[in-house]
């Protein structure tokens, strides 16, 4: 199947078959949201008659965080039914297409990106939505990822910065090379200074003043690492990293693979609607998907012309 | 003691300077055996793109011949410090590559040389050797201009004239690449 195969095929996807499991899961949904809705109002109650008739500062704050913790339970219930639709509609999405999908990726997947330093430190890390399978020849994997740095002030609270959401991208190269080549993000003069000594190889010299502009290359192999980013290829990557949805990017050649972090806004594949058997919600899935088949178009990853 | 704090800092002006001249052709001529090992592979895939073809092309004597002629020429050793040398050295590889190119242009009227198995890998093996020629034509040019800027910019220029150093020659593309591709061509 070629790639345009595969985009006629995902676009013409027909989300009938699933019309009967969305209705039910989007009346558990309103259900489960009434629910919330109920639990919220009698916590509320609850909460104001304590604090008017108690007067206690401590039993005010107790029932306020009672009264959170059963509200989230309650909310974790629509989050959970929709999951539930994901579960369906996703893997049935990729295999129309001969892909395949898993909801919660091995942890292990987001080691070659660490090691490569093409995503920034973290603390804590959200895994989910993993395609992976064949496109034409080229081998790849997505997932999404969410990593989080944890820190705390001189009281101990605890503050996260969300350092990366987006997505980890895996393809395989079309051109044997051995060594390692990294393409970051250019931090100015002096960030690339005190950045350049934690990367591994040396800083690449490139020709293309406006790809120079935008991005740092290091590698164990000077001459590789210009076998890789030709002329054209460059003109590629600054295309894809200018594309709207895509707010920074930074990528890798090692073991014959490419390694890409696109860092994005939003959560993909959660669908367009908050209605559970709205068709947006299909139809976005569809969007993110595709975004898949853009990697490989605007960087040709399948064309096997060697430039 | 102002005369000595003025030498020393004309000394660590000119020490910075020959550092600097040094490292840059240093640089230079690990670029320029990034050549030599990429255009070793090329030098070692002739023999066997020639030996496939001259099955088939009996009658392109000229061709074949100039093929061997200037591979052996391209793999006479030269000096690598000497400018013009390497100039000569690096022109007779390009001489190589167009002599291919004309082979493989001709080869194209030899319906079974072009299905020929062997020389379709051997055919894409050379286009990713030509692949690394180019990327290390690439690194040695950027090297070559850097040490180009300090051999002729002042004060690095004084300094390399004192030295002896001098700029090596650009390793251009050859013109017959420079022409643009007629899609024509191929269809």
């Amino acid at each position: 199947m070629t790639i345009d195969d595969m985009r006629q095929l995902l676009h013409s996807f027909d989300g009938s078959g699933f019309k009967s499991l969305l209705d039910e899961l989007e009346a558990k949904r309103q259900r489960a949201f009434t629910t919330f809705l109920g639990a919220l109002f009698i916590c509320g109650l609850i909460v104001i008659f304590i604090l008017l008739t108690q007067g206690d500062a401590d039993l005010f704050q107790i029932s306020v965080g009672l009264s959170f913790i059963v509200c989230m339970v309650f909310y974790r219930r629509m989050a959970v039914i929709r999951r539930e639709a994901k579960r369906e509609l996703m893997p049935a999405l990729c295999h129309n297409i001969g892909l395949e999908y898993l909801m919660t990726p091995s942890s292990h997947l987001i080691a070659p990106f660490d090691q490569l330093s093409i995503i920034p430190g973290y603390d804590e890390k959200t895994l989910e939505d993993q395609i992976f399978g064949k496109i034409e020849d080229v081998d790849f994997q997505l997932f999404e990822a969410k990593l989080i740095t944890v820190s705390r002030d001189s009281k101990g609270r605890r503050t996260t910065t969300t350092v990366f959401n987006g997505f980890l991208v895996q393809f395989n190269f079309h051109k044997n090379f051995k060594g390692q080549t990294i393409i970051t993000k250019d931090h100015t003069a002096i960030g690339n200074f005190l950045t350049g000594w934690t990367r591994s190889g040396e800083r690449v010299k490139l020709e293309d003043s406006v790809f120079e502009s935008e991005f740092e290359v290091y590698s164990t192999d000077q001459v590789e690492a210009r076998y890789l980013l030709t002329p054209t290829f460059m003109e590629r990557l600054l295309e894809f990293s200018r594309l709207p949805n895509i707010k920074q990017l930074q990528l890798a050649f090692k073991d014959g693979s490419i390694y890409m972090a696109i860092k994005r806004s939003g959560n993909a594949f959660e669908g367009g609607s908050y209605k559970l058997n709205d068709p947006e919600l299909i139809k976005q899935n569809i969007k993110d998907i595709a975004q898949i088949f853009d990697m490989v178009t605007e960087l040709k990853l399948t064309q096997n012309t060697r430039i | 003691m102002a005369l000595l704090i003025g030498l020393l800092a004309i000394a660590g002006i000119f020490y910075y300077f020959y550092l600097r001249l040094i490292k840059q052709r240093n640089y230079a001529l690990e670029a320029l055996s990034s050549i030599d090992v990429q255009l070793k592979k090329r030098h070692d895939l002739v023999p066997n793109i020639l030996k496939i073809a001259k099955k088939f092309m009996e009658h392109e004597d000229a061709v074949l011949t100039k093929v061997t002629q200037m591979r052996t020429i391209s793999a006479s050793d030269y000096d690598k410090t000497n400018p013009e040398e390497v100039a000569q050295h690096l022109e007779a590889s390009k001489q190589l590559q167009s002599a291919m190119m004309n082979l493989f242009a001709v080869a194209e009227n030899y319906p079974d040389l072009k299905s020929q198995e062997t020389m379709v890998r051997a055919q894409e093996t050379y286009e990713e050797v030509e692949g690394h020629i180019s990327a290390a034509r690439r690194f040695y040019n950027s090297a070559v201009t850097d040490l180009k800027n300090l051999v002729e910019i002042f004060p690095s220029s004084m300094i390399a004239n004192m030295l002896g150093i001098k700029a090596m020659p650009y390793f251009e593309v050859d013109e017959a690449e420079r022409k643009p591709v007629d899609a024509a061509d191929y269809l």
